[in-house]
């Protein structure tokens, strides 16, 4: 079975609201669900192998973070408890408790987030927000926003390698790196600012009014789906701020 | 009211306005990039909705500041999607301030800057505490287990290291808006809805 994209944004933050209220030993058993359904489900299949490749990267950053919190925590923050000695270094079980239930919870929640975004293209996902009621203004501003980002690097770079050839101070002390903080920042403000004229002149030329929904087909059983999800978890929530 | 708000927002995000959100929020995004290769070690991650703030408006801030967060949620730091109170503060308080000719004066931009930082830890300490225990994956979070370590209690670990970073930030985020603007031609800023924040009686 194959979820449509609103069932599966709806299923995703599901998850990622029940990281807030499940003990840790739930949400590390979700966590692994969710990279399993990374891999096995067709739903979640992932947009591309570089975004697959990302995802699992990304996933073992999550644990080393995990562990890393677990291990900080359970060193530094002492509780009633008496510290038990692991590997010749004093471990305070209250911190340890703290450290897990932290650290489930965010690799819960970023990885159920994730899950969405790796299977799911921007243009797409802006199309939902459309069907979901969101200006269409801010959809063209999202939309406006990945073709910067997908130029912004490579024009960073180029900047970053003139100013550099030009002398400008990479190394050095704070001041220095600040002052060429701004050489690099300069010429990128100044150009997008040019280039966001033309293209604010472009859009009121073409009469641009951001009122007018594009028309596009849509998947009523799906969004009865992705309710019916959304307002189960958020009954879920309710109870548990209840109880 | 209502209606001179939808004015302001229609105002604040048509012509050029629209495209410099879009270039904002990428900044905010891909600022980092940067400051990781210079190894400046401040955040800098609301210069963009800074930017928006004084050239555009609050309005166009709020959203820019939004989008970014929303966006910086999909792109690998989920926590941030949690923090669109401080954002909408920062992009409101800096247009506000911006209308008052702050952003004309270096003095002044530092005194704003100081505010914005102490008005962004006072509201991002209650969400970084209640809904993350202090941890957001970011570099700061050493501070807040440092202050735990102390015997302080988690909010009060969080406002701590909020304190001491936030108004660093925002002054170097809010001295650098201040020198790009300043360089600009008139021409250029008379384009965009607050031309005269930076411009005075000439925009």
């Amino acid at each position: 079975m194959r979820f449509g994209t609103a069932s599966k944004f709806a299923l995703s933050a599901t998850l990622a609201l029940l990281a807030f209220f499940l003990p840790w030993q739930a949400s590390l058993v979700l966590f692994l669900c969710v990279v399993i359904l990374e891999i096995f489900s067709d739903t979640y299949k992932p947009i591309s192998a570089p975004a697959h490749k990302a995802f699992l990267r990304f996933l073992a950053y999550l644990v080393s973070l995990g562990l890393f919190m677990v291990f900080i925590n359970g060193l530094l923050i002492e509780g009633d408890d008496d510290a038990c000695i692991i590997l010749g270094l004093s471990f305070y079980p209250d911190g340890l408790a703290f450290g897990l239930n932290v650290a489930c919870r965010l690799m819960l929640l970023s990885s159920a987030i994730l899950l969405f975004f790796v299977s799911t293209p921007i243009k797409i996902f802006a199309d939902l927000l459309g069907y979901f009621g969101l200006p269409q203004k801010i959809i063209s501003i999202i939309l406006l926003t990945t073709f910067y980002l997908e130029q912004l690097p490579a024009r960073i770079r180029q900047i970053f390698w003139s100013q550099e050839a030009r002398g400008a101070p990479i190394k050095g002390n704070f001041i220095l790196r600040i002052r060429s903080f701004f050489s690099i920042l300069s010429p990128l403000v100044l150009s997008s600012l040019v280039e966001s004229v033309n293209r604010g002149m472009a859009l009121e030329l073409r009469g641009f009014r951001g009122q007018v929904p594009p028309s596009r087909p849509r998947d009523v059983r799906d969004f009865r789906l992705a309710y019916l999800i959304l307002s189960t978890s958020f009954v879920l929530l309710l109870w548990q701020v209840w109880k | 009211m209502i209606q001179s708000i939808k004015e302001r927002i229609r105002r604040e995000t048509s012509g050029p306005s629209l495209p410099l959100i879009g270039f904002s929020v990428a900044l905010n995004l891909t600022v980092g990039q940067i400051t990781g290769v210079l190894k400046i070690p401040v955040y800098l991650d609301s210069l963009g909705t800074v930017l928006t703030a004084v050239v555009s408006g609050p309005w166009a801030a709020v959203i820019a500041g939004c989008l970014s967060n929303l966006l910086a949620a999909a792109l690998g730091n989920p926590t941030m999607m949690f923090f669109l109170p401080p954002m909408i503060a920062i992009g409101i308080f800096t247009g506000l301030v911006a209308r008052a000719g702050w952003f004309r004066r270096s003095h002044l931009c530092v005194l704003g800057g100081v505010l914005q930082g102490l008005l962004a830890a006072l509201l991002s300490a209650p969400i970084s505490a209640h809904l993350f225990a202090g941890t957001t994956m970011g570099g700061a979070d050493f501070l807040v287990v440092y202050f735990r370590s102390r015997d302080y209690s988690i909010f009060e670990s969080v406002l701590f290291q909020g304190l001491l970073m936030d108004p660093v930030d925002k002054v170097i985020t809010y001295l650098l808006v201040f020198s790009l603007l300043r360089g600009l031609p008139e021409r250029l800023m008379n384009r965009f809805p607050g031309a005269a924040n930076v411009l005075g009686g000439k925009g």
